[in-house]
């Protein structure tokens, strides 16, 4: 009954926060000014809203930092599972736990005073607040979230295939890579879409390190705006006007990609949980 | 085909073997000699070490929390007899010379066919095509072929549990062993499956060198050449078929020990 309750409660949220969203959004389609806001201009003074700069940041933002996380993470797994020392295992999944309870803020903070001068006088290009020390910052918050999501597959899977593998003569990187991991299908998917979707919804990291210029950045070193730092940023400094509309335009796309990650996720789970069951 | 094994030659020496789990001893004193080309059961009460005496024979055992261990064990692998627990000892080869199957099937996650294809392509050198002809072979010689062969590439874990240990001994047949250890083969199964393997057992005694555990003694008397019988990890009595044929004195050394 109450866990009834507590769902339908939590359901009502969700949908008052999309309705809400929709809502404020509203006015743009209103005026006519909805397809300002697909421009890749943002200049508020000229009267340009354009939030295209923002959405390609996110993207790429999110990509990359999932696309370095993913490989250290996977490694982390692995060394977990058998490519390492067992005394070494435990410790190392201890880690990456304590890892998911640093403050974003933390991270923030040591990019911005060690990661960004790093960058500014190694690669003497622009400032240091870019997309590549964004995405790097951003790749360690996401890495907890990959380890564990493998981590738990690997956990299911490992452990009944070892003596079985061990006794044929098969060596634990076979094991591993030709046997456990394909097996692990889902967990290895979910574990990219998840870190996706948590490299989108972050903010703070974005905030502090991208440097928040609203711009298709040329390279790696060139700095970025994400929907997130950009709602941030505007409201902290805003709070009328179409500037402010057009802020709820990028937080329905941020609530429609989040909920489009676990709606995937949901997906992907039904369907795994079909095979099995076939299986 | 690989010559008739010969009676007289042992192809297993075993020295003063002594294994220990956290301190604990679990097998002690174990000296023996195996010449036997006939199927060797092992039986004993639960705990008596049956099962740490098979995996000592492919050092199964050092992939278990605790262990340690003193002593010798000689088995007859590439012609000569060779110390097992030497260093330097290749471990991933002594295991596929010296087969195991256990207590309940464990097939991998994979189709029939990758079943057997998989180890063989990661633990041998042999190309696609002698794969395929050697997955035909085992499947052949587990009686399993006719059963599986329109749908080779089905789940493994969709097969009855008889046919999922078939397809294990057919693994590990395919990786040409000299040596096979079974631990409680049929323990999972019932008792038509059981008798098929059996069955299937006493072919392949004339092709490989079989050490078994077995938790009946029915079972023990119809597919042994030899029985060990074990208590309290040590190894009690060697009895051939004439001594465990008389029920009378099997019987009583059962009671003894069990």
């Amino acid at each position: 009954m109450l866990l009834q309750g507590a769902a339908i409660f939590s359901a009502l949220i969700v949908l008052a926060l999309f309705g809400f969203l929709v809502y404020f959004t509203l006015p743009l389609f209103s005026e006519g000014q909805f397809m300002e806001l697909f421009s890749w201009h943002w200049r508020p003074f000229h009267g340009e809203f354009g939030i295209l700069p923002m959405i390609a940041g996110t993207v790429l933002l999110a990509i990359s930092a999932v696309l370095i996380a993913y490989p250290v993470g996977l490694g982390i797994c692995l060394f977990i599972h058998g490519l390492g020392p067992t005394w070494l295992a435990r410790p190392v999944l201890f880690l990456v736990h304590g890892m998911t309870g640093v403050p974003t803020v933390v991270y923030g903070f040591v990019a911005v005073f060690f990661l960004v001068p790093l960058l500014r006088t190694h690669f003497a290009h622009g400032t240091g607040f870019s997309l590549l020390a964004a995405s790097l910052t951003l790749s360690i918050l996401v890495l907890p979230t990959i380890v564990l999501l493998i981590n738990t597959q690997l956990q299911q899977i490992v452990p009944t295939l070892r003596m079985t593998t061990e006794a044929l003569g098969i060596s634990r990187v076979h094991e591993l890579t030709r046997i456990s991991l394909p097996t692990a299908s889902y967990g290895l998917l979910a574990a990219a879409i998840l870190g996706f979707g948590r490299a989108v919804g972050d903010t703070l990291i974005a905030l502090m390190v991208a440097g928040n210029a609203a711009q298709i950045p040329g390279s790696a070193f060139d700095s970025i705006r994400t929907l997130t730092a950009h709602i941030a940023l505007v409201v902290a400094t805003d709070s009328q006007s179409t500037i402010y509309h057009s802020l709820f335009a990028a937080g329905l796309i941020l609530f429609m990609t989040t909920t489009s990650v676990n709606l995937l996720l949901h997906q992907i789970k039904r369907r795994v949980y079909r095979e099995e069951q076939s299986a | 085909m690989e010559p008739a094994l010969t009676q007289q030659k042992p192809f297993c020496i075993i020295k003063n073997l002594q294994v220990l789990f956290h301190g604990k001893p679990v097998l002690q004193d174990i000296n023996l000699t195996l010449t036997d080309s006939r199927i060797i059961v092992l039986v004993g009460a639960s705990g008596s070490g049956k099962t740490t005496f098979l995996r000592s024979l492919n050092r199964l055992n050092e992939c278990y929390p605790g262990y340690s261990a003193s002593g010798q064990v000689e088995l007859a692998l590439s012609g000569t007899m060779e110390n097992i627990y030497q260093a330097g000892l290749q471990i991933t080869e002594l295991r596929r010379q010296v087969g195991m199957v256990f207590q309940s099937p464990n097939v991998l996650p994979v189709s029939i066919a990758q079943n057997i294809n998989l180890p063989l392509k990661l633990v041998t050198n042999l190309d696609k095509k002698k794969r395929e002809e050697r997955l035909v072979e085992v499947l052949q010689e587990v009686h399993l072929w006719d059963e599986v062969k329109d749908r080779l590439k089905t789940r493994a874990s969709h097969l009855s549990g008889g046919q999922q240990q078939r397809l294990c001994l057919a693994r590990v047949l395919a990786l040409q062993p000299k040596i096979l250890l079974l631990d409680e083969p049929t323990a999972s199964l019932d008792f038509k499956a059981s008798g098929r393997i059996e069955e299937l057992l006493l072919e392949l005694q004339h092709r490989y060198r079989i050490i078994a555990v077995s938790h009946s003694l029915g079972q023990a008397r119809r597919i042994a050449g030899k029985i060990l019988v074990m208590k309290e990890g040590r190894i009690e009595h060697l009895l051939n078929k004439t001594q465990f044929e008389n029920s009378e004195m099997l019987q009583q050394l059962l009671e003894e020990v069990l």
